[in-house]
């Protein structure tokens, strides 16, 4: 399948977010850029912190104070998203992209049915009577494996288990046919063997209706079944973006690499010892100059710690920031600066 | 070899009552019918999805949750009514989330220095200071964060202390219990390695309690696998991989993650359908027969009985 025959819904390009607390300015996106396109599943990775939820909710118009874009531009299908009136934004959000949430309890409304929830979707988004929306509700609910979905348009979400949860927040989020969902670490709060339902539904879904996906997660496991291109972020960087054979064969960024060799696999044959990554988290309020993973990186240079690496093209579709990747690093910095 | 063996647990079981009516007293029947073993300086594993009973079969273990039938029989005494103090010397645990176990008044010298004034293990005042100090540098942590709180410390750092704590009295015996579960990845392998390198150096026994399988497999000798409060296999952790005997323990390993994209591709997958019944009125016979792929009449009717069907590999299920 050749991507480029693929129509490109969402252009990210520099995007900043900050937020703005008391204690400072956490930069929580520090200039990214990606491009969806049509049909495509994209995995975000990163641990938590990594700006990889914030990201999304930047795509929805959904940040809240302190938070905000500060720079950068978000285009779908060519229309500026930053600058959507809120009704354009109503619009947008449902009708083009929808989003999951990580937990399903806190995403649905106690005290309503989950009829009147998917109901109340549709009619927001479409002039439409009751009956038809309704018709359409349950013919989500079928849709992403639900019995008897008449019996349960009347139930309370308490009344459903966590699996039934997420899957009924898929069917909200399908409603309207988006062309996009974002799906934020929708299996993390998951059983193994429910997460495994929730990957094989989602992944019916794509190729049923051919939308495109967004799926955040920190998990490589999950990434490797679902996703198309995968985007490594760090520290509210992309540190390394390619496609998932790339990432997970050719890794060229040390944090990725580390990433994988860390994981304990439940097919290795005997007993390895894990490599970790050391060192902490960074502190976000207060960045490290340079390369953000640069004091957690083994391969860490003088450079690293004091000019921020440039994204390097290192394949079709495959590009990572790192200094390691440059023949002449001091050369490039004293040019770019 | 008795003599070997840390810790046996004998047809424990662990109830909950909940309160349905003004006469009427239900129970949750979060354990039923464990048998297991440790040898000392081993780890055993235990898996299982949230609910199965994994968490509470470690903590009856310790008797944090007073058992409701049943024999825990450590070192060759019977625990089950003995009074606990000095036997906590010995039985430790680590708990999953770093920062609700660690109470946030408390300074990490407070914290970790607790049991050691519980036990008296200090000599004096001075000992007291050195024994935390070289405590939280064994975790890898800084002699002066003792005077700090938690809050100050990241998740990673928050579970270094917890561990610190649990090693305080020096004891032969850990229950982990989800140790890793609410850190980062890059962080649950510093973790990982630091409680091997503690096992070969202090010749600790653990308990490890998690549901992610990968880990488990990866820092466990032999494996248990739990299933709606029932022990339905137990095993060397790669035999139990590789030759997996109960049909829930397949679909468990068929459903794991694996992070390659060729391997996970194209490995077949057992998808299980519906959810795991409540355990207040779990399935008859056999608990897993309403998931179960395979399930035949009998497994209905008949609770399966826990046998050695390889050597020192066990399972319960009727069609085995």
């Amino acid at each position: 399948m050749e991507i480029n025959m693929h129509k490109k819904l969402l252009e990210i390009k520099n995007l900043h977010v900050s937020f703005f607390t008391p204690a400072g300015e956490v930069k929580a996106v520090g200039g990214i850029d990606y491009d969806l396109y049509s049909g495509e599943v994209m995995g975000i990775v990163g641990e938590s912190g990594s700006g990889k939820s914030v990201e999304a909710y930047a795509i929805m118009g959904l940040l809240q104070s302190p938070g905000r874009v500060t720079g950068g531009s978000i285009k779908f299908e060519g229309r500026d998203v930053l600058a959507f009136t809120s009704k354009e934004q109503q619009s947008f959000r449902g009708n083009e992209v929808s989003m999951i949430f990580q937990n399903p309890m806190t995403c649905l409304n106690p005290v309503y049915t989950i009829g009147n929830q998917l109901i109340e979707a549709v009619c927001c988004h479409d002039v439409i009577p009751k009956n038809q929306a309704e018709a359409r509700a349950i013919e989500m609910l079928t849709l992403v494996g639900i019995n008897n979905p008449e019996q349960r348009m009347k139930q309370y979400p308490h009344e459903l288990s966590g699996g039934m949860r997420q899957r009924v927040m898929i069917a909200m989020g399908l409603v309207c046919d988006p062309k996009i969902l974002i799906a934020d670490e929708p299996t993390t709060a998951l059983d193994v063997t429910i997460q495994a339902q929730i990957i094989e539904l989602m992944k019916e879904i794509q190729k049923l209706t051919g939308m495109a996906i967004i799926f955040i997660t920190h998990n490589l496991g999950v990434v490797a079944e679902i996703c198309d291109k995968v985007s490594v972020m760090y520290a509210g960087k992309i540190v390394e973006q390619g496609c998932v054979e790339d990432i997970f064969y050719k890794p060229k960024h040390p944090y990725t690499l580390g990433l994988l060799k860390s994981m304990p696999r439940v097919d290795e044959e005997q007993h390895e010892r894990l490599i970790p990554i050391e060192g902490t988290p960074v502190d976000m309020l207060n960045p490290p100059p340079g390369c953000p993973f640069g004091p957690r990186c083994g391969f860490c240079m003088k450079i690293c710690l004091r000019q921020e690496p440039p994204q390097i093209e290192v394949g079709d579709c495959h590009t990572a920031a790192c200094w390691l990747l440059v023949d002449d690093a001091e050369k490039e910095a004293a040019d770019a600066q | 070899m008795p003599s070997n063996e840390l810790l046996r647990v004998e047809h424990l079981k662990k109830y909950f009552p909940i309160k349905t009516g003004l006469l009427k007293h239900k129970y949750v029947q979060a354990v039923e019918d464990v048998n297991l073993f440790i040898n000392r300086g081993e780890t055993l594993g235990l898996v299982g999805e949230s609910g199965c009973g994994k968490t509470t079969l470690g903590r009856a273990i310790l008797r944090l949750h007073e058992p409701t039938a049943g024999k825990i029989i450590y070192d060759g005494v019977d625990i089950t009514h003995e009074k606990m103090l000095p036997y906590r010397r010995k039985m430790q645990i680590i708990f999953q989330d770093p920062s609700a176990s660690l109470d946030p008044r408390m300074t990490v010298g407070e914290i970790v220095g607790e049991a050691i004034d519980i036990h008296r293990l200090a000599d004096n005042k001075s000992d007291r200071t050195k024994r935390v100090q070289q405590l939280l540098i064994q975790v890898g942590l800084n002699s002066e964060h003792s005077n700090r709180y938690p809050h100050e410390f990241s998740g990673g750092q928050q579970q270094r202390i917890g561990i610190a704590r649990a090693l305080a009295v020096e004891p032969e015996f850990i229950v982990c219990d989800e140790p890793v579960s609410a850190l980062d990845v890059s962080i649950q392998s510093q973790i990982v390695n630091m409680l091997e390198d503690m096992q070969s150096e202090m010749g600790l026994t653990y308990l490890f309690i998690a549901h992610d399988l990968s880990v488990v497999k990866h820092i466990s000798n032999r494996i248990g696998v739990m299933y709606l409060g029932n022990m339905v296999e137990l095993g060397k952790s790669n035999e139990v991989y590789r030759h997996a005997l109960h049909p829930y323990t397949q679909t468990l390993l068929s459903a794991v993650p694996i992070p390659d994209p060729r391997v996970s591709r194209d490995r077949k997958r057992i998808v299980l359908q519906g959810d795991i019944p409540s355990p207040m009125n779990p399935p008859s016979g056999c608990r897993f027969h309403t998931r179960c792929p395979y399930a035949i009449p009998r497994c209905t009717e008949e609770v399966p009985e826990w046998r050695e069907l390889a050597p020192e590999h066990y399972a319960a299920c009727h069609i085995l």
